[in-house]
């Protein structure tokens, strides 16, 4: 009771507890690297494996999955809205037979045939390559990547001026699936500049039940974070933190 | 001593300053539970909140594991709550998904609805301002009287005029205790603003506006009014009446206890 007392009465005076906190730096989990998971998949699999892809791009550049599966017995289908990198997507994949390329983007409701894409000037990307994969449906997506990357240009170097618009198939998740007259597939890869979310659950919503899932989340609205993790912790996925991406296994207990 | 009551030791995420803090401290001082690292010799520990386990790597504790979870911020949350024991929940659609116990933290006693009333004018000798109406109001514990900045503290009257504007915005009513009155002019300009005026309707223009009615010069029939007019918020305030410091730790420390018995017959049953 004493020490409940001495406890109460320095909180008062304080406001704060008697222990302090133990000073450690958090654990770092083992790193896992999406590939690997990828390749384990194929060579476990009797079958072929079945991989989506959204947000494809041209099939190499920041792609998780290309050493995985560029030698190996899998069905690709690969989704990207860019028309501009589409001749050099299928240039990667030209030396396999099961590819699928499909110049779309994914959409939430079946409302519209073409979409608007916003995507950065031919003329910033020679200066920028980096920047050719951040073409979206959203300006707003453009506006941000510009901002966070001001320090890099000079003081001419203006928005304005330097986004292209581009009218593009879009499609729903559904249609997409009707058109590739898939039911299901192993493993769904989503990168697709902010949208990830509407898209993956889009996925989610016409039934898919990938094995292995990987998201980008980074530049997802916190709520839409959130709502992502719900549903694949719903959907009993076990999920994995990768910094900018999120991993989701589909759990078998 | 009772072995049904658990011994629980409290392992923080973080220390001094914010809600963390305070939900520990509180849990410590109401239900004399330990603050500090994995005390293996307690049969639970409770990481307040979940994040605290990530400093743990392959030394998670011997004993039952209890977690504080507020939100979904990364998959660790899901993680962890896997390997918790008793998961406890900020809110309920977390609670839902991981099977977890709502407990919301407490709230200050500080916080009680008030009346927040804006008296504007001059005090004149006669009276006829109703001040000693304004002197009756202090036994109403739930009204704060308050007075605009006086024109002397302004550079100019159209500065005084912008902040009376922004004083009428920070009242729930403004009032008007006058017993004889041309206008008077504060009440056409609470209504201006949009703010609701609380006075006697028969005193000058005021029958011209929507006002709140009491009768003048009424102390009884003002209270009678006010009270009506607070009543929303004491009911809005009652949804949240419960969720004290006190009815916090209680709530854990009544958790824990069911919980701690469930989880040793648990623990027996599989020794077995």
């Amino acid at each position: 009771m004493f020490k409940i007392k001495i406890r109460d009465l320095l909180y008062r005076l304080t406001g704060f507890y008697i222990s302090r906190p133990p000073k450690k730096t958090p654990v770092k989990l083992k790193k896992i690297d999406f590939g690997d998971l990828v390749s384990t998949a194929i060579a476990v699999k009797n079958s072929s494996v079945n991989i989506l892809q959204i947000g494809a791009y041209d099939g190499v550049s920041f792609d998780p999955i290309f050493d995985a599966v560029s030698n190996s017995r899998v069905k690709l289908f690969l989704i990207e809205p860019n028309s501009d990198v589409i001749s050099r997507l299928q240039q990667t994949y030209s030396h396999k037979d099961d590819v699928s390329i499909i110049n779309a983007a994914i959409v939430e409701a079946d409302e519209t045939d073409l979409v608007e894409l916003y995507k950065f000037s031919e003329k910033l990307i020679g200066i920028y390559p980096d920047f050719g994969g951040t073409s979206s449906l959203s300006f707003k997506h453009l506006e941000n990547a510009f901002e966070r990357n001001r320090f890099r240009f000079s003081a001419e170097e203006k928005l304005d001026g330097n986004v292209v618009v581009d009218k593009i198939r879009a499609l729903t998740a559904k249609q997409l699936l009707k058109e590739l007259n898939i039911t299901d597939v192993d493993v769904l890869v989503i990168d697709t500049e902010g949208a990830d979310w509407i898209v993956l659950n889009g996925f989610l919503e016409a039934g898919l039940s990938p094995k292995l899932i990987l998201f980008e989340h980074r530049f997802l609205l916190p709520h839409d974070y959130e709502a992502a993790l719900m549903k694949l912790n719903s959907l009993n996925y076990l999920l994995r933190d990768l910094e900018s991406d999120t991993l989701a296994i589909q759990s078998v207990l | 001593m009772d072995v049904s009551i658990p011994k629980v030791n409290i392992v923080p995420s973080e220390g001094r300053g914010w809600i963390i803090g305070r939900i520990i401290n509180e849990l410590s001082v109401h239900n004399g539970w330990t603050v500090g690292d994995i005390d293996n010799n307690a049969d639970i520990n409770y990481f307040i909140n979940y994040h605290a386990t990530n400093f743990l790597g392959n030394s998670w504790p011997k004993t039952f594991t209890a977690a504080w979870f507020t939100h979904p911020e990364t998959p660790e949350f899901f993680n962890v709550a896997r390997r918790i024991d008793i998961r406890v929940c900020h809110a309920l659609k977390y609670a839902q998904v991981i099977d977890g116990h709502v407990i919301p933290p407490g709230i200050d006693p500080v916080f009680v609805p008030h009346l927040r009333l804006g008296v504007v004018g001059r005090n004149y000798p006669s009276g006829r301002k109703g001040e000693f109406l304004l002197q009756k109001l202090k036994q109403l514990d739930f009204v704060d009287i308050v007075f605009p900045p006086p024109l002397q503290s302004k550079d100019s009257e159209v500065a005084w005029l912008e902040s009376l504007h922004i004083f009428y915005g920070t009242l729930d009513a403004l009032l008007v205790t006058s017993l004889l009155e041309g206008g008077p002019i504060p009440a056409a300009e609470a209504t201006a603003c949009g703010i609701p005026v609380i006075a006697p309707s028969t005193v000058g223009n005021l029958s011209s506006l929507d006002v709140v009615d009491y009768k003048v010069g009424n102390f009884e029939d003002l209270c009678r009014v006010l009270q009506k007019f607070v009543q929303p918020k004491f009911e809005r305030a009652s949804i949240v009446s419960e969720w004290t410091w006190e009815h916090f730790a209680i709530k854990n420390k009544k958790l824990f206890t069911e919980q701690y018995v469930k989880l040793v017959s648990k623990k027996a049953m599989i020794d077995v």
